[in-house]
């Protein structure tokens, strides 16, 4: 609700001046040309708005005496969507004209410029405050508060404000409520992309088969068993037949002739996140590396992610493997780069190093900044033979001026590694241009 | 599973969806509002009855149809604008015709009807609907200016109800499109008990707290900042050509007031023959007139006709307890003397008895006509300047009176819708006819008082105010003898005069009536010793007189009881009264004979008592004249109306005594206290102010010592309850900063929270996401203290509790929490506010 543009002056008198307390300056008014023109029934006049006052004041403490509520997160929530939250009373008695404050410990969704890169990773969040007024609120009633998000990560609520201006409306009382076990999980930003282009020297073909899956695709699959659906499996791999026999999901499961192990490595060095959080280059990382899982479970291809950071972690989708969405998406939302002052940071090197060994990974991704490439040797790392490299360079300077135009985009490097691909990007790309069929 | 009470849920059914609630209790307010102000303008109830049902069906209707074509601007901007045009016309088509307040009455409810029509959206109409309920609020505020009746707070009730039930339909409306939908939208919800209260519970508050604030709401004495405002010049509604040449003339040629006396009885035949006749004399009488009529009002006065109240063949017809006048007294300015409580509202002069009549001898009436504003100068004896300042009373006629205008004594200016009055030789003002009913007039006065008893400045008294009976039994004169052998002093023996009545008889409405030919006044003074009003008077200034005393008879009504919800004296029929008057020390004095009534004070009301105090005291007073009035019932309904009126009584005195009585006594003194220890108050309210402004600079050290003062003084012996006591004192020096420990939150966020609190403070990073990470790493030293407290209380929150800490470094080490929680700034926005 957009308000009109009003006088700094009369705006402040209308929040001093709101509700009750301009009963009392009536109440004032009232007294003193009763008391000047000796008005008796004035002082009538006089009790009835002070008694309206007082009633106003008190009586909305009243049902706020005993309110319980509870909170839950209703459905998933992504970051730059909206997380619902959903609300329930658990007093017996209903709340009438009420409304319910929760302070939110994440920022919204609004873009916040800082010229401060020193601190880039030390930027407070800012919380926000959703309000959701109800006339009527019972136990059977689930009022829920959509919030946009501006960033991921698990979050707690631990208390809401429920204010209540029954029964006249004048003046709001709020309590705050203890909230029990009331958890928000506001998982990466995840962008649908279509396909990770291939890595060979002529030009950049698919290297899985894409979601619109065909039968000449599927031949290059050898049909390798069922087994119990997981989430985030195709439905047009169901084994319907199975299923009714199992008394359960039951999903073909192919292993792809042109089978692709794909590696994907984020890098948590602290000197490598550059820009005001939430829009920083380690988010736009996690971005990409949350769409790039999110597209490798739907399609059954093999990725493996290893991060760093406070929480590192190593999960796998697709292939042989176990695991589910919510793992990695889980994985992601709780990863952290390094805290400046930590101690015993991981390079990034390391990090690929070690999440090479032992591994055979056809094709290694690397997501950094362009400042930190010097860091990284790609003809150095212990890969495979005749694996592959997806390099994603991210423009540093987009990160603090996100508004000019930078340059994006696949770039082939005379001299470089034939099986290396780069693909620049910068704040503002869409990945749904560039990571796609070719 | 919720149970519902549907017994007490039907019987509080919603409204039938065709009736919208807000616009219906929107338009009934107003409608409220606009009937007071009717009422006390219009002559009519049913005309302003009419007025306001119009209006208020009329506000209904535009409400409905701005609710329902709400999508329709146009036309409503069209009926809108109309209506505005129209009451515009109207207001200055009844400005230049009747009465401003009319005129404002119709241009107030044409723009509340053009308002309720004009909105854009649904929150601009709903936020201009508050403006509808000023403008019901000032018309009641009209209306309560001008009401004489109690009743009017009846009116004032219905209408807090009606705003009651408003607001929570206006809220809903500015607030229902902001609400999103839950699983049950259904913006006409309302639950029908909230916070386990019944929905009418709210309106029933309010109107019992209305009506508790009133009785305990202490009523000053009218300020009366910038003077009383006279009423503007009336159109004359009584005039008399004759009274008007004559005034003409006397005042051409003005009247020699030294030689008055053989001007008069020059005059008097020329007088009396353009005087009025009297009403009951006149064939011009209104056939109800002697319903009112009352002894003491009469060109003659007998106290043989004195009525019994109880008889219907003596009364005919006549109800003593008819408001006959209501008065409403304001003095000009704050005089620094008290306000008296009652009034002598005078009438007549009687100066001739002749042992069964009084009269008035010489009489003749000047006339006057009105000056350049409007108002009647009255001829005043030259005398010491009134010492209270001018008396302003405005008088309403309730019941039809004589031509003599009932003032309080010294009247010198009256304002009266007429082309000219007169005053009699007591320079008493005298209408060309009687006062019909609704007949508004003012009187300024200027009261004297002297050893506590009012003065009259009339012309010095002559031979008839020595006057005595030509066959007085001489037992009178020999009783006033003896009755005033210890006084020395004119004033003293009138005043043992005064007290021997007082004392030795008693007051009765029974009529005393002697037939055998002896005087009216020995029966009573010998042989009953008992009557009314009359018989006192008569007998004190038949006494006065045997003392050589100048006397002379006072008849009126004693304005002694104000009503204390309308603020006006209310002069009854039974409040008729005579008193006597006497010349002493150079001036005429009021002497008060009757026990019933009240000896003259200057003692005034005070304004520390409360409503319920004042309200108590009119109960009592008509209390007292009830019983007076009906000391024999005639029948049943009489009998259960006298017990119905005695429990009443019992009831008011049980509920006055035993909570508004004392309530209102500790109201009083708190405003003594404000008003005569002001100065006190004063620095105390601005030390606190001081004291608040700057409480960062003493407020966190101060509770630290206090805290720390606890702590130590403890007697630390149970590691479970002194671990609880801590913790308390640690919660609470945490409040400082806003960092008091939530109901059931967990022992690791809340030390989390102070961490990081402090952390911000102190410019260490936080984490570039906000996960509350429970994991929060430890290894502050500054912290080492809550860390080390905090663990303990983790201990005891899993309920580990044979941990061994050893007891006495639980002291020390919540004194160096407190000692670190004072250290941080005081948070004002969350903490402290």
């Amino acid at each position: 609700m957009a308000a009109a543009s009003t006088h700094p002056a009369l705006a402040a008198t209308r929040a001093q001046l709101g509700g009750h307390r301009l009963l009392l300056v009536i109440a004032v008014v009232c007294f003193l040309v009763a008391w000047n023109r000796g008005i008796n029934l004035l002082y009538g006049m006089v009790a009835l708005v002070l008694a309206l006052w007082l009633a106003s004041w008190l009586l909305p403490l009243l049902p706020l005496r005993s309110v319980q509520v509870s909170a839950r997160q209703s459905g998933q929530a992504h970051a730059n969507g909206k997380v619902s939250i959903e609300y329930r009373l658990r007093s017996h008695a209903p709340l009438a004209m009420c409304v319910i404050e929760q302070s939110l410990p994440f920022v919204s969704n609004s873009y916040s410029e800082s010229t401060d890169t020193e601190n880039v990773n030390s930027e407070t969040t800012e919380s926000a405050i959703a309000r959701r007024t109800l006339v009527c609120w019972t136990t059977e009633d689930r009022p829920v508060i959509q919030v946009a998000t501006g960033q991921r990560g698990l979050f707690e609520l631990t208390h809401v404000r429920v204010g209540c201006s029954w029964p006249f409306g004048l003046k709001t009382h709020y309590r705050t409520v203890p909230l029990a076990h009331c958890q928000l999980l506001i998982e990466p930003e995840i962008v649908p992309i279509t396909a990770i282009p291939a890595t060979t020297a002529a030009q950049p073909q698919p290297m899985a088969p894409t979601p619109t899956h065909s039968s000449a695709a599927l031949a290059h699959n050898e049909y390798a068993g069922i087994r119990d659906y997981r989430h985030g499996d195709s439905l047009r791999h169901v084994h319907w037949a199975a299923s009714a026999r199992h008394q359960q999901m039951m999903v073909r499961e192919f292993d792809s002739i042109s089978h692709q192990d794909f590696l994907l490595v984020l890098d948590a060095d602290p000197a490598s996140n550059l820009g005001p959080y939430p829009r920083c280059s380690f988010e736009h990382s996690i971005t990409l590396a949350a769409s790039m899982m999110h597209w490798a479970q739907q399609n059954g291809v093999s990725i493996r992610l290893v991060c760093g950071g406070q929480h590192p972690f190593d999960v796998a989708v697709g292939g042989n493997s176990r695991s589910q969405e919510g793992d990695y998406l889980m994985a992601l939302t709780r990863a952290n780069p390094w805290q400046t002052h930590s101690l015993n940071v991981q390079t990034y090197e390391s990090v690929i190093g070690s999440a090479l060994t032992g591994a055979n990974a056809s094709t290694l991704i690397l997501i950094r900044n362009q400042s930190q490439l010097t860091k990284v040797d790609v003809s150095r790392l212990p890969l495979a033979s005749g694996a592959s490299v997806l390099d994603i360079q991210l423009c540093d300077a987009s990160f603090d001026q996100p508004m000019q135009q930078w340059p994006e985009g696949w770039q082939s490097e005379p001299g470089t590694n034939p099986n290396r691909r780069i693909l620049k990007l910068h704040a503002s790309s869409r990945l749904q241009r560039w990571l796609r069929e070719m | 599973m919720i149970r519902v009470n549907t017994k007490r849920t039907a019987m509080f059914k919603p409204l039938p969806r065709s009736l919208n609630p807000f616009a219906l209790w929107h338009s009934a307010q107003f409608g409220l509002g606009l009937l007071g102000a009717a009422a006390t303008l219009f002559s009519s109830t049913g005309a302003a009855l009419l007025l306001a049902m119009l209006a208020a069906a009329g506000s209904y209707a535009c409400l409905r149809m701005a609710q329902t074509n709400r999508p329709d601007t146009k036309q409503r901007l069209v009926f809108g604008n109309a209506i505005a045009a129209l009451g515009l016309l109207c207001f200055l088509m009844l400005l230049f015709t009747t009465d401003l307040m009319l005129a404002l009455m119709a241009l107030l409810v044409a723009s509340q009807l053009a308002l309720n029509l004009t909105s854009e959206t649904a929150q601009a109409a709903s936020k201009r609907h508050y403006v509808g309920l000023a403008s019901g609020f000032a018309a009641l505020m009209i209306g309560a200016a001008e009401s004489t009746s109690a009743s009017y707070l009846m009116l004032m009730l219905a209408y807090s109800a009606c705003v009651c039930l408003l607001l929570p339909a206006l809220w809903r409306e500015l607030n229902t499109e902001q609400s999103a939908e839950t699983k049950h939208p259904d913006s006409a919800k309302t639950p029908g008990h909230v916070g386990g209260m019944a929905p009418w519970l709210p309106t029933a508050a309010v109107v019992g707290l209305a009506l508790l604030a009133y009785l305990l709401l202490p009523m000053p004495p009218q300020a009366n900042i910038g003077g009383t405002v006279m009423p503007l010049s009336q159109t004359s509604s009584i005039s008399n050509p004759l009274w008007d040449a004559e005034a003409e003339r006397s005042q051409q040629q003005p009247a020699d007031s030294d030689s008055d006396t053989g001007k008069t009885e020059q005059s008097q035949d020329e007088q009396s023959s353009l005087a009025p006749k009297a009403l009951w004399e006149s064939d011009q009488i209104p056939a109800n007139q002697q319903a009112y009529d009352y002894p003491g009002f009469r060109q003659q006065f007998s106290i043989e006709d004195a009525v019994d109240s109880r008889d219907p063949a003596t009364t005919s017809g006549l109800d003593l307890d008819a408001v006959v006048l209501l008065m409403k007294t304001s003095y000009a300015s704050h005089a620094d003397h008290p306000q008296p409580r009652n009034h002598y509202v005078k009438v007549r002069n009687f100066n001739h008895f002749d042992g069964r009549q009084w009269r008035t001898e010489q009489d003749h009436l000047q006339k006057w006509l009105p000056n350049g504003d409007g108002q009647f100068e009255l001829p005043v004896e030259h005398g010491q300047q009134s010492d209270q300042g001018l008396l302003y009373q405005e008088f309403t006629v309730k019941h039809p009176v004589g031509a003599w205008l009932p003032a309080v004594d010294t009247p010198v200016r009256v304002a009266i819708a007429a082309s000219s009055i007169a005053s009699d030789r007591w320079h008493h003002p005298v209408t060309a006819e009687p006062l019909p009913a609704d007949t508004r007039y003012t009187v300024v006065s200027e009261p004297q008082h002297i050893h506590g008893r009012s003065i009259s400045r009339l012309p010095a008294p002559d031979a008839n105010d020595l006057q005595l009976p030509a066959k007085m039994d001489p037992r009178i004169s020999k009783l006033a003898s003896n009755i005033t052998q210890a006084g020395r002093t004119p004033l003293q023996r009138a005043e043992q005069l005064e007290s021997y009545l007082r004392e030795n008889y008693q007051f009765s409405l029974q009529s005393v009536i002697d037939n055998q030919g002896n005087t009216p006044l020995a029966p009573f003074l010998f042989d009953r010793k008992s009557g009314h009003c009359e018989h006192f008077a008569s007998s004190m200034v038949v006494m006065l007189r045997s003392l050589g005393i100048p006397a002379r008879l006072a008849t009126g009504f004693s304005a002694s009881q104000r009503n204390p919800v309308t603020g006006y004296f209310e002069l009854r029929a039974i409040d008729g009264h005579a008193w006597a008057e006497a010349w002493i020390e150079g001036k005429w004095l009021s002497f008060e004979p009757t026990p019933a009534y009240p000896r003259p004070t200057t003692a005034d009301e005070g304004w520390f008592n409360s409503t319920a105090d004042q309200l108590n005291r009119y109960i009592q007073h008509r209390s007292q004249q009830s019983e007076l009035e009906s000391a024999q019932t005639h029948s049943i309904t009489d009998t259960l109306v006298n017990l119905l009126g005695q429990l009443g009584r019992w009831i008011w005195s049980a509920l006055y005594w035993l909570l508004l009585a004392p309530v209102g006594f500790v109201v009083g003194r708190f405003l003594w206290l404000l008003t005569n220890a002001w100065p006190l108050l004063f620095v105390f309210a601005i030390a606190a102010t001081a004291g608040w402004y700057y409480r960062e600079r003493w407020l966190a050290t101060s509770l630290q010592r206090w805290i720390q003062y606890r702590l130590q003084k403890r007697k630390y012996h149970n590691w479970q309850e002194d671990l609880d006591y801590c913790h308390r004192w640690i919660d609470r020096m945490a409040t400082l900063q806003g960092l008091q420990r939530n109901t059931g939150e967990p022992i690791e966020h809340w030390q989390a929270r102070m961490t990081s609190y402090a952390a911000a403070l102190t410019g260490a990073a936080p984490t570039g996401t906000a996960s509350t990470d429970a994991t929060t790493p430890k290894g502050d030293t500054s912290t080492a203290a809550l860390d080390q407290f905090c663990a303990w209380l983790q201990q005891r929150w899993y309920g580990q509790e044979d941990i061994e800490q050893p007891e006495e470094d639980l002291p020390s080490i919540a004194l160096d929490v407190v000692d670190w929680l004072a250290s941080l700034p005081i948070n004002t926005t969350a903490g402290l506010r």
